[in-house]
């Protein structure tokens, strides 16, 4: 899953600085090797705000949650499509397809995952208003200990 | 002209959202319509009909011409409600029917019709004619008609039987046809764009995505007709209360069609909403009072037969005046609504108590349709905002595979 570390790999420094001059309402910050940015995202008034959390170290794949509005919440519970985590208090976004190059540590996360995120709410909106997720995607192998439990 | 419910609840609103309103509105109408393959077939089966007819040895198919009518033949059609087959109108005209009686005439159709075993079990009798049932396809109504009996002197004039067949009653569709076309061929003004302007707006303008698109209705009139059927059918299915008392399509189209005649020549617009929302407030006013024998009476006139009105069972029948303005209020009040609300699932649910939840979904998915489109050939952009936008940026929207559950 993790990409090679590579020469190419942008440092964190250099992602938050890109964060911010691209989306300037953002905050964020680096402790422990660690990146933390949050960031209102404002769609319109057709698709809705949202501000998201993006955490990130060099070791490990961004991941991206819904801070606000509480979709868990606006759902009624109702798990929308492409979401690892979805319940009261965490809503984690999947964006990119993992093991591919469409996100590697050598892309910026302010040209890639905050796009991506705000895409995401447009489908999410669709998907509120019709019920189909319009913005495809791929849907992971069953999970592995299913597998491993199946009686043949 | 009456410009209050434009000016009241959507004049406020960014141009974005209009369009979006627009957009979704345009969308829907397109799925009220038979598909391009659905209208192929259509004009295949009456044309082997046409044929059929034609090679008969009765004298009186002679010259037989079958001919569309009504809102296919001016683009008006709309799907009818929880029923899969499109109500589609001809005229058999025959030209060496004259001086027959209208019931034989008829009679004589529908018997050389069920002669042909293709077509037989199809069959079924009509008041006025007779009609082909193709299961989940259409319904091709076909009435006999034969030249003008009753002096009207006009291209295209045609007598058709009468309700009760006793006698031949003056119609002229193609004429009203043709009219309607010319109608809808105008163009309405817009405020501040001739067409000099708007280029030159477009060059100038720092977003061109906020411009207003004046032709995104396939157009207004035929558009503002279809949403005006959809919703009077969807409001009168299983309502007992007014039950076979609708407003008749001709009624809806003769108004709307007066109204959009007269405002784009004395009035400029901002956008093509406000036009549809003008017809929509404004065409209650073509309803004329006119002194008949000493009665006052209603009448929707017959643009081209000013002895007919299409109204004339208003007269009679005074609960079909009520379920007209019954109909157009609610219609009004329904796109006041429309206006109230901005999120997308919002206005779906507004769109869907309009035009009904089938064509609303279908709404929003061509929209995503198009989003798509833009998506794949790498056309979007993020702005600062977090939005996303068809303007170029600095960044532009990367492919991506949503993944997960």
């Amino acid at each position: 899953m993790m990409k090679q570390f590579t020469d190419k790999t942008i440092s964190l420094s250099k992602q938050l600085y890109f964060l911010q001059a691209k989306f300037p309402q953002g905050r964020g910050l680096i402790k422990r090797d660690k990146l933390v940015w949050s960031c209102r995202l404002g769609l319109d008034e057709v698709y809705g705000n949202y501000t998201i959390k993006i955490l990130y170290d060099l070791n490990s794949s961004p991941k991206v949650y819904v801070i606000d509005p509480n979709l868990y919440e606006i759902t009624g519970g109702i798990e929308p499509p492409h979401i690892y985590i979805f319940n009261e208090s965490t809503t984690k976004l999947c964006l990119y397809l993992p093991s591919s190059d469409e996100w590697t540590s050598s892309k910026f996360l302010s040209d890639t995952i905050v796009p991506w995120a705000s895409l995401w709410f447009m489908y999410f909106t669709g998907w509120l208003a019709t019920g189909k997720w319009y913005g495809g995607g791929e849907h992971p192998e069953p999970d592995e200990s299913f597998i491993k439990g199946k009686v043949l | 002209m009456k410009t209050k419910l434009y000016n009241e609840n959507f004049a406020a609103l960014s141009t974005k959202q209009r369009t979006l309103f627009t957009e979704l509105l345009e969308y829907a109408c397109q799925s009220l319509e038979p598909s391009k393959t659905k209208k192929e077939l259509a004009e295949q089966r009456y044309m082997s009909v046409g044929k059929w007819l034609a090679d008969s040895d009765d004298p009186m198919f002679e010259g037989v011409e079958i001919y569309p009518q009504g809102s296919q033949r001016i683009g008006t059609t709309s799907k009818p409600v929880f029923r899969a087959e499109f109500d589609l109108d001809f005229i058999c005209y025959l030209p060496n029917a004259e001086g027959s009686h209208p019931d034989i005439c008829r009679q004589k159709v529908i018997a050389r019709i069920k002669e042909n075993g293709n077509f037989e079990d199809l069959v079924s009798e009509l008041n006025r004619g007779c009609r082909l049932n193709y299961a989940d396809e259409f319904h091709l109504d076909i009435t006999p008609a034969i030249p003008d009996q009753n002096n009207a002197n006009e291209y295209g004039a045609i007598s058709v039987p009468d309700k009760k067949l006793k006698e031949w009653k003056a119609s002229n569709p193609k004429g009203y046809a043709e009219d309607f076309d010319l109608i809808a061929k105008l163009e309405p003004k817009y405020i501040g764009f001739s067409d000099r302007m708007f280029a030159n707006a477009a060059l100038e303008a720092k977003n061109i995505e906020e411009l207003p698109k004046h032709t995104l209705f396939k157009g207004i009139l035929r558009r503002a007709v279809q949403i005006m059927k959809r919703h009077r059918d969807l409001l009168f299915f299983d309502n007992n209360n007014y039950d076979g008392k609708a407003p008749i399509s001709i009624i809806i189209t003769t108004l709307a069609a007066s109204a959009y005649k007269e405002l784009v020549i004395q009035q400029s617009f901002n956008n093509e909403l406000e036009v549809l929302l003008t017809v929509v407030e404004s065409m209650t006013g073509y309803i004329e009072t006119k002194v008949v024998n000493g009665k006052i009476e209603m009448w929707v006139t017959n643009p081209k037969n000013r002895h007919e009105n299409f109204a004339e069972k208003w007269n009679v029948d005074s609960k079909r005046v009520e379920a007209f303005h019954y109909w157009h209020s609610d219609f009004v009040e329904k796109l006041r609504e429309l206006a109230s609300v901005t999120l997308l699932p919002l206005i779906k649910e507004k769109l869907n108590t309009l035009l009904g939840e089938g064509s609303s979904s279908k709404a929003i998915e061509k929209h995503f349709e198009v989003l798509n489109e833009t998506r794949e050939s790498n056309n979007l952009f993020i702005k600062k905002t977090g939005a996303i936008s068809t303007v170029a940026t600095a960044t532009p929207v990367k492919a991506n595979t949503f993944f997960g559950k």
